[in-house]
């Protein structure tokens, strides 16, 4: 690969960047169809706004060195857990019962995706060197540091976010080189015990509780007294449980005008697209107003509906781009934080993009994801956008000169001893 | 290692990518033209249809009952129940609204309630309304509800229509009022009523009307598996909807209840005609109403007090006749008239229910007045049955018209002393040796209950059953009773104590013990017997089918029987002559028979006062009408039931039912 100068701009940066313009585009296109459909007014103005500012943070993360980050990391870490212990005692936000917004008046701020990104640069950031996670006991740092946002988050609750932070757990511990055996033995454990059979006596509960819970577990006692469900499912909340039984009966007609309104709605909005989608037609417009959130969680249920199939292959296209000149840039590049940072940022958009579209299109249960770039919201559009910039600021700077290639690890675990012939060898590699 | 992972991350992306698109071409492609089709249906606005439910007329075309639109007045349950949280809002919604602050607000608000009150109660003064009770009763009904379920429930936030029945008229000026928007939680829906011009004027048989209740729904609605969408769309019942609880209302709801239709609208505009709503049949009853009305009033006239009674005060003391009166045309079998009292309103039925059923009235003072007693009331037929008797002992070769038997005033004596079946001349020693015509005349017990010895329980059981006894009338009433011919297989299940003993034949030949009837039954066994012995279902729809049993009973014994009857009123020593000779001559030959009924008041020892009857048909030669009198707890027969039969008769002759004599 030909060297680059520093300051140049290059071809990955400008796809991307153009992608992402892209989905913002269609973003608010199809907040301001949704709009129609609801009759409100003013939200594809706001996204416009929000965007505006969006881009301006992305540039300040692409254009300032990332390597700049590695002073904020911890810093922004404290801030973030700050935050979130601090958002769990303000005032609920009104008619719900959750605490997930810190009021700014301009936008509602939420913590959570700022510490989305806290998490990528501090993971990034302590993952950059050694080896230490190359063992069992030396994961157990980068899984408390992981954790402990985890659990605030939970408390909020908001179950989604707090599910995001594994894909991000695991994507860079993979990458940075740590043992598939540990990560999947991991998996393993938290299977077994998310899944062990624990029995329940549902006889007090009422009826309707009953009966999900009955539906939810892998067997009931004779007198259907007691249930034996999986440990998940029996940590899970009230207003949890339906979601996950709307998913799995999401071919009966029993749900559609309860625990499965949501998806059913979403998915024939979604079906109503077919190749080319449509745009004043009245089934459409109908059933949007009858999807709820259909401006932020359910953004991809519009673009399929008005685009079609074809709308869909763009976003996809779009997303695709994204990620192979992410996984290019993550691979060009030879400075650890870097590498770690790009593979940290693409996992959190992929990973978005994923649960999001999945839930849509029923692949997965419901749950509260944004879908980047596109669905309605501020502030996950002003991480998504920074957390971009961190990307291309990335794949923009030339690599700090390093001994060894990161992550290159042997096989055993001793680090490799020095070998200055080796090393510049490799430093001219890396040069070429 | 990094780059091989690298790799494998790229891939893992883009097979997930590639998943999503193949759902995405399943969802859009594969299953896009059900997905538009399905949202089509779903968008396809049903306009339900509704029709009017059919009328009731009399064989005269008169007006029974009606359905007519009206308008209900509902109040919403958070203003009546005065919620704080409601009104939190509302003031909130008007400072919002008018862009003032919250304390002016809550001023408006507040004279805007005001207003409400006043003008309600005002108009439920004007339609006779109470209010301030239905208010309450209400709100405790939702409170007891909301209790059982134990959390919110619909009807908390919904209007109530609890001044219906507001006119056209009415309702104009309402709408107008409520437009001008000094009122809150104020409603009006259109609505119907179901209108008795008649009022208590043969309630029973024309009965009410009251929403659906959920153990109906169940009943008679038919399953999706059963019917597709139209049928059950037209068949079933929907909450809130009308249908018939008693009397015709009920007998006759499949065809009185209109059937729903529907069409298929999207964005206004009809793109399935669909079905159009059926208007109920109208029905019309052999009833003639203004009979009926003459009649009521007549039974009404009477009252208790003027009864002589030898043991003190009438338990019934002050009220008017307990009974029935039913007329049948002998030729057809249509019931002319079947009056019941007491009787009650029927307009106001829902109103006064709790008042109608009595509830939490001593028995002794409970006057029953939503039985049907006509049709539906089971009482001992006493001495009306003997004329079937002595055609079934003339029938089966057991009896001699002119063979005289033996009657001491009593049936048997017992070891003991004491003397079973007494006749009523027991006093004056008995009536002597009689034949079977001065047995009927003179209404002689032993007399028959001797035939009874020689015919057997089961034959006298069978002759019953020919004549209806202990069998349907079928007119189809739900109220209407079979009564009970109690044969020697009912007395083997039921009464095994009493079954094989020989008075049961002699109770049941002279109507009494476990025999019982209905005053139609009896009135339509007269009817058969005027007519020569063939059994007809007694009709009260006009036109309706009719069910005709030949008995094949020689007309010398028919004529035998008559010619005993016509003696009960026209010859000295009838039970009945002296009601009938007394007072305005009708002019033309009856026949009849008395009867006295012993029975049980509930909640009175021992016997009360007998159950007066009186049953017959005319003219003698050539049957019109068949009668059956009842008065319960009158007391004789001939005194008490004869002039009011006579009256009746009157009554008849005047509107045409039954011929005038010469002699008039």
């Amino acid at each position: 690969m030909p060297a680059q100068k520093p300051g140049l701009i290059r071809i990955p940066s400008v796809i991307i960047t153009l992608a992402m313009l892209g989905l913002i585009a269609i973003g608010i296109l199809a907040i301001g169809k949704s709009e129609i459909a609801n009759s409100t007014t003013g939200l594809s103005f706001r996204q416009t706004c929000y965007a505006g500012g969006a881009l301006v943070v992305f540039a300040i993360f692409a254009v300032v060195p990332f390597q700049k980050l590695s002073f904020v990391a911890y810093p922004l870490f404290g801030i973030t857990l700050f935050l979130l212990v601090l958002v769990l005692f303000l005032p609920p936000m009104k008619g719900q019962d959750v605490r997930r917004w810190i009021n700014l008046k301009v936008i509602n701020f939420q913590p959570s995706e700022l510490a989305k990104l806290a998490q990528i640069i501090l993971l990034a950031w302590y993952l950059r060197q050694g080896s230490r996670y190359r063992t069992l006991p030396g994961l157990i740092p980068p899984f408390l540091l992981t954790l402990v946002p985890m659990f605030l988050i939970l408390r909020e609750p908001d179950l989604g976010t707090t599910l995001l932070f594994f894909p991000l757990l695991y994507v860079m511990l993979y990458m940075a080189g740590a043992k598939l055996r540990h990560l999947l033995g991991i998996v393993a454990v938290g299977a077994v015990v998310l899944l062990m059979p624990i029995p329940r006596n549902i006889s007090n509960a009422p009826q309707k509780v009953a009966r999900e819970r009955l539906a939810t577990c892998y067997w009931s006692s004779a007198d259907k007294k007691t249930v034996y469900a999986p440990a998940a499912i029996a940590a899970m909340k009230p207003h949890q449980l339906p979601r996950v039984t709307g998913w799995l009966m999401q071919d009966s007609k029993d749900v559609i005008n309860d625990k499965g309104f949501q998806l059913f709605h979403s998915k024939i909005v979604i079906g109503t697209g077919k190749m080319t989608g449509h745009d004043d037609w009245e089934y459409g417009d109908t059933f949007l107003d009858m999807l709820p959130e259909d401006h932020t969680d359910f953004i991809f249920s519009v673009i399929a509906s008005k685009w079609g199939f074809l709308g869909v292959i763009g976003v996809f296209g779009l997303y695709l781009l994204i990620f192979i000149f992410g996984i290019d840039i993550a691979s060009t590049t030879t400075d650890a934080f870097g590498r770690l940072l790009a593979i940290g940022v693409l996992a959190l958009i992929a990973s978005q993009f994923f649960i999001n579209t999945g839930m849509t299109m029923g692949l997965l249960p419901i749950t509260g994801m944004t879908l980047p770039f596109v669905s309605f919201g501020g502030s996950s559009l002003l991480i998504n956008c920074a957390a971009l910039g961190i990307l291309i600021n990335v794949g923009q700077r030339r690599p700090f000169i390093t001994f060894k290639k990161p992550f290159e690890h042997n096989e055993d675990n001793s680090p490799a001893p020095y070998n200055p012939l080796e090393a510049s060898a490799v430093r001219n590699a890396s040069d070429e | 290692m990094y780059k091989r992972r690298l790799i494998s991350l790229l891939c893992m992306l883009i097979l997930g990518v590639s998943v999503l698109t193949w759902r995405a071409w399943q969802m859009q492609i594969t299953q896009g033209e059900q997905a538009r089709e399905q949202a089509a249906a779903m968008l396809n606005n049903i306009d339900i249809l509704d029709a009017r439910r059919g009328q009731i007329l009399d064989r005269n075309g008169v007006l029974l009952a009606n359905e007519t639109p009206c308008y209900d007045l509902c109040f919403d349950y958070r203003l009546i129940s005065e919620n704080k949280r409601w009104r939190k809002k509302q003031i909130r919604k008007i400072a919002r609204a008018e862009k003032i602050s919250r304390k002016q607000a809550a001023d408006i608000f507040d004279r805007r309630v005001r207003n409400t009150r006043k003008f309600a109660n005002s108009l439920a003064r004007k339609m006779s309304y109470n209010l301030k009770e239905r208010v309450e009763k209400k709100i405790a009904k939702i409170k007891r509800i909301r209790k059982r379920v134990g959390k919110p429930i619909r009807d908390e936030f919904m209007f109530h229509p609890l001044l219906p029945g507001i006119s056209k008229k009415q309702a104009f000026k309402i709408r107008e009022f409520i437009n001008r928007g000094e009122t809150v939680g104020l409603k009006l829906t259109p609505s119907t009523k179901r209108l008795y011009p008649c009022k208590q004027i043969a309630a029973h048989i024309i009965g009410y009307v009251g929403p659906v209740y959920k153990e109906e729904t169940d009943r008679y609605n038919i399953s999706k598996e059963q019917a597709n969408f139209t049928k059950r769309l037209r068949e079933n019942y929907r909450t809130g909807d009308t249908i018939g609880k008693t009397g015709v209302e009920k007998m006759c709801e499949n065809q009185l209840r209109p059937r729903r239709g529907y069409k298929i609208l999207r964005k206004g505009e009809i793109i399935d005609p669909g079905i159009k709503p059926k208007a109920g049949q109208n029905i019309k009853l052999t009833i003639d109403i203004d009979l009926q009305e003459r009649l009521t009033a007549l039974l009404m006239s009477y009252s208790y007090s003027q009864i002589n009674a030898k043991s003190g005060v009438h338990p019934f003391d002050g009220e008017p006749y307990r009974g029935s009166i039913v007329i049948i045309d002998v030729k057809t079998g249509d019931i002319l008239a079947m009056v019941s009292t007491p009787t009650y309103n029927l307009q106001t039925t829902r109103e006064n229910y709790d008042q109608l059923l009595e509830t939490g009235v001593p028995a002794i003072e409970r006057r029953y007045p939503l039985i049907h007693r006509a049709a539906g009331r089971k009482l001992p037929p006493a001495s009306t049955v003997k004329p079937f008797v002595a055609v079934a002992g003339l029938s089966s070769n057991q009896l001699n018209p002119t063979e005289l038997i033996n009657c001491p005033g009593y049936t048997h004596r017992t070891r003991s002393g004491s003397k079973i079946l007494k006749c009523w001349r027991y006093r004056l020693g008995g009536h002597g040796h009689i034949n079977l015509r001065k047995a009927i005349k003179s209404s002689c017990n032993p007399y028959f209950a001797k035939i009874s010895n020689r015919l057997g329980l089961d034959t006298l059981a069978m002759w019953f059953d020919k004549f209806g006894f202990g069998r349907s009338p079928l007119t189809g009433l739900p109220e209407e009773t079979s009564g009970r011919v109690p044969d020697q297989a009912w007395l083997d299940e039921n009464r095994p104590a009493d079954a094989r003993a020989p008075s049961a034949k002699w109770f049941m030949s002279v109507g009494q013990g476990y025999f019982s009837a209905s005053p139609l039954q009896v009135a339509n066994a007269y009817a058969a017997l005027a007519r020569g012995g063939d059994w007809m279902s007694a009709n009260i729809v006009l036109g309706a089918k009719k069910i005709r049993k030949q008995n094949h009973i020689r007309d010398e014994y028919i004529s035998m029987v008559h010619e005993a009857m016509h003696a009960v009123i026209h010859e000295r020593g009838g039970t009945a002559r002296a009601a009938f000779a007394k007072g305005q001559s009708l002019g033309i030959e009856f026949c009849g028979k008395t009867g006295t009924g012993q029975n049980r008041i509930p909640g009175i020892e021992g016997f009360a006062p007998n159950h007066a009857w009186f049953a017959g048909f005319g003219p003698y030669r050539n049957p019109e009408i068949a009668i059956a009198v009842i008065i319960e707890n009158g007391g004789s027969g001939g005194k008490i039931a004869g002039p009011v039969a006579k009256e009746a008769l009157l009554i008849c002759q005047d509107l045409g039912y039954l011929s005038q004599g010469d002699n008039q």
